[in-house]
């Protein structure tokens, strides 16, 4: 009923809304004196009052969601934008935030469309109409670096929760948190787990082929990986890249069969990941050691269903699996599944976590003051409960808003399945290794 | 380098290339028949693996046979484009048609996109990944088989154009519409027949590499543009032109991409077009007329 009341007084609302923050701000003070307007009807002054509200006695707290809801990009939006609604509910339905007298957490959505200059406004639209307290989002890096920017200057918190680009947490903001890996810490890990897996079985990498896209993704990725090579002694014999709008990949692969690598680092995106491997099956190829990709075309289920058996054994880096020994992300997985009936993507499991973080910093805070919820993030360290499902033990940030542990996940493809296999702690599955 | 992999290159530039020049002859067909560019060839290509896909998952029958089922599809689907859409059309300035041709490219790709969905998806048959050993190369199987039976469709069209009645129809409609029409011919129909032809000839490209290449809404883009590069090299309408400028350009990439980066092995293909153009602007066999010449 109260939502049909709502959705009646909308249009009066938001252009009501239209105002400066000063006369919201002026208008929220006089409230009495909105009793007087009482030629309009009942049920718009009720809309209006809810909207004003928020700053006094937060019986809803407004966070704005940033996410590609529209245009290309929408279909991995609408699945992240699940994994928040899963902990914003569990969030309610246990009671809301306890030190601000059972406050329930409601998210404004705000459609980037996929694209930086519409994530700015509808950033400030959140920020300055809507009055979220803090933001969550957005899922595209080239949106995160815009709308991150945007916040800061207006004094937001912002908790970015699965944009991966190094420079959103190295500009020296102070509202902005970032929940996921730097994508500089890909290649890191590969040869973490590279030197992990060699000791473990005693099948160690020498040297190692670097295959990529030459757009900025792989591109960056493979500058990443030639450091990180070098830093773990691996020599890379081979450095190749090539158009992910290939109609044909064989010269590249009877290249890398002559050199004969240990290991190749791919890094591509979907439809070159399965021409890749294809290609390897009919060159009759497999590098001694293992063949490993780097997220991407590589971690998407479609990958298995098109390459088939072809996919079997391939290794890739990923954020989180469902399988991961930690104590929630099995009820995370069941949860989700059962609400939407799918599996999710690992970006859900980050914006869940993200939430939790959010919450988190609302009850430290106890308050909907944007400055004191910036305070209590930079303070944050969770090492337990429902936000403690991702692969590394705490979650707390650096001066620069980074988050600092973070560990990216091996997984490897066995009987169709993705399988955690690395870091060893967390990971379900011994590795196969070598897979040739 | 040494020559096993030189020779393995260019075989496999060999088998690729038979796909492009099917690919490229049904453009120049079409383009030396009614002057039409047309810049949805790629899309029709797509469709031709869609069909396939489907009929291998819904129907269980080899690709290979959705040849068979392709050929009147997009002969009739083609004939269709022709008739309604690029007819009106075609006394109109070449500007429009351009845009009529790249609209219905995007539409196809929109199409293609709400119907199928952007995953991209793998037709796997057994023989996918099947190879020939001969001494240190491999020959792998879908690509031969794909490769010959482009060559074969391609004589099988060369015949029909050159001995048969329609394609002497096909021809004078080409070099001269009015005589055309005052001999008899009915143009509007061979003008279908003839776009219809064209078309067919992508599907079936499009089916023979689905064993092989994984399939999107936006495969088709891929390879249209090869397509222009190996017509413009024959010379644009110039039959034979096609079908050795596929099998050069084919080889070229492929050798290319072993002595450079393979991100940078279009600029070989792309500079030999370029090269073309300035010193040989009629094509290969520098026998480039206002015709389609078989």
């Amino acid at each position: 009923m109260s939502g049909l009341v709502l959705l009646i007084g909308l249009p009066y609302q938001d252009k009501r809304l239209q105002t400066t923050p000063e006369t919201v701000v002026a208008r929220r003070e006089s409230k009495g004196g909105m009793a007087m307007k009482r030629l309009l009807s009942i049920v718009l002054l009720l809309a209006v009052a809810l909207t004003l509200h928020c700053g006094k006695k937060p019986e809803q707290i407004k966070v704005g969601i940033l996410l590609p809801l529209t245009g290309p990009q929408a279909i991995t939006g609408l699945k992240i934008k699940n994994g928040y609604e899963v902990a914003v509910d569990e969030i309610n339905s246990r009671g809301g935030i306890a030190s601000l007298r059972g406050a329930k957490i409601t998210l404004v959505y705000g459609d980037t469309e996929g694209k930086p200059d519409v994530g700015e406004s509808e950033t400030r639209r959140l920020i300055e109409k809507k009055g979220v307290c803090a933001i969550v989002g957005c899922f595209q890096s080239s949106v995160a670096t815009a709308t991150t920017a945007l916040a800061e200057r207006l004094r937001t918190p912002y908790v970015v929760d699965n944009p991966m680009a190094d420079e959103i947490t190295e500009r020296g903001f102070a509202y902005v948190f970032r929940i996921t890996a730097k994508s500089s810490w890909m290649a890191r890990d590969q040869m973490r787990f590279l030197k992990d897996i060699g000791a473990k079985t005693g099948k160690n990498v020498a040297t190692i082929a670097l295959l990529y896209e030459d757009t900025d993704f792989g591109q960056s990725n493979a500058k990443g990986q030639r450091e990180s090579a070098a830093e773990f002694g691996y020599r890379v014999v081979a450095d190749f890249s090539y158009s992910s709008q290939t109609s044909d990949i064989t010269s590249t692969i009877v290249k890398i069969k002559r050199i004969n690598p240990d290991v190749i680092l791919a890094t591509s995106y979907d439809t070159d990941a399965v021409l890749i491997v294809s290609t390897m099956a009919q060159l009759k190829y497999k590098p001694t050691l293992g063949f490993v990709g780097s997220t991407g075309g590589y971690i998407n289920p479609h990958f298995v269903s098109a390459a088939g058996a072809l996919s079997e054994h391939v290794l890739t880096s990923s954020l989180w699996n469902q399988d991961l020994k930690k104590p929630g992300a099995r009820e995370f997985y069941d949860r989700y599944k059962r609400r939407f009936g799918e599996d999710p993507v690992p970006q859900d499991a980050i914006a869940y976590a993200a939430i939790y973080v959010l919450r988190n910093a609302l009850e430290q805070s106890r308050s909907t003051d944007r400055d004191k919820i910036r305070d209590a993030l930079a303070k944050t360290e969770i090492r337990s409960g429902p936000a403690d499902i991702l692969p590394y033990d705490v979650i707390h940030f650096d001066s620069s808003g980074q988050n600092m542990d973070v560990s990216l996940v091996m997984v490897q493809i066995i009987g169709g399945q993705y399988v955690t296999v690395w870091p060893f702690d967390v990971a379900s599955e011994n590795a196969i290794w070598p897979t040739r | 380098m040494d020559i096993s992999v030189l020779l393995q290159a260019t075989i496999n530039g060999l088998l690729i290339g038979g796909v492009y020049s099917l690919v490229a002859v049904g453009l120049t067909l079409i383009f030396g028949v009614s002057r039409i560019i047309n810049f949805a060839h790629g899309e029709f290509l797509m469709l031709g693996m869609y069909l396939a896909y489907y009929v291998n998952a819904k129907l269980g029958l080899s690709p290979y046979i959705s040849v068979l089922i392709c050929i009147p599809l997009f002969m009739a689907l083609g004939a269709v484009v022709q008739t309604v859409l690029v007819n009106p059309v075609m006394k109109g300035p070449q500007d429009i048609q351009i845009l009529l041709t790249v609209a219905l490219a995007l539409f196809l790709q929109n199409a293609a996109l709400r119907f199928f969905y952007p995953t991209v998806r793998g037709l796997s048959i057994r023989s996918s990944t099947y190879s020939l050993s001969v001494g240190n190369t491999l020959i792998s199987f879908p690509r031969l088989a794909a490769s010959i039976a482009a060559i074969g469709m391609i004589l099988a069209l060369y015949s029909l154009l050159r001995y048969t009645g329609i394609g002497k129809a096909i021809r004078a409609c080409s070099e001269d519409r009015e005589g055309a029409f005052l001999a008899g011919i009915n143009v509007g129909r061979i003008f279908a027949v003839a776009f219809g032809i064209g078309i067919a000839c992508a599907g079936i490209a499009g089916a023979l590499i689905a064993p092989f290449y994984p399939l999107s809404p936006f495969t088709g883009t891929v390879f249209t543009l090869t397509a222009f590069v190996v017509v413009v090299l024959g010379g644009m309408g110039d039959f034979l032109g096609a079908l050795f400028g596929g099998f050069l350009i084919g080889v070229c990439e492929s050798l290319a991409a072993i002595f450079i980066p393979a991100s940078l092995k279009q600029v070989v293909s792309f500079g030999l077009f370029v090269l073309i153009l300035l010193f040989r602007p009629s094509g290969l066999f520098g026998r480039k007329r206002e015709w389609l010449t078989v």
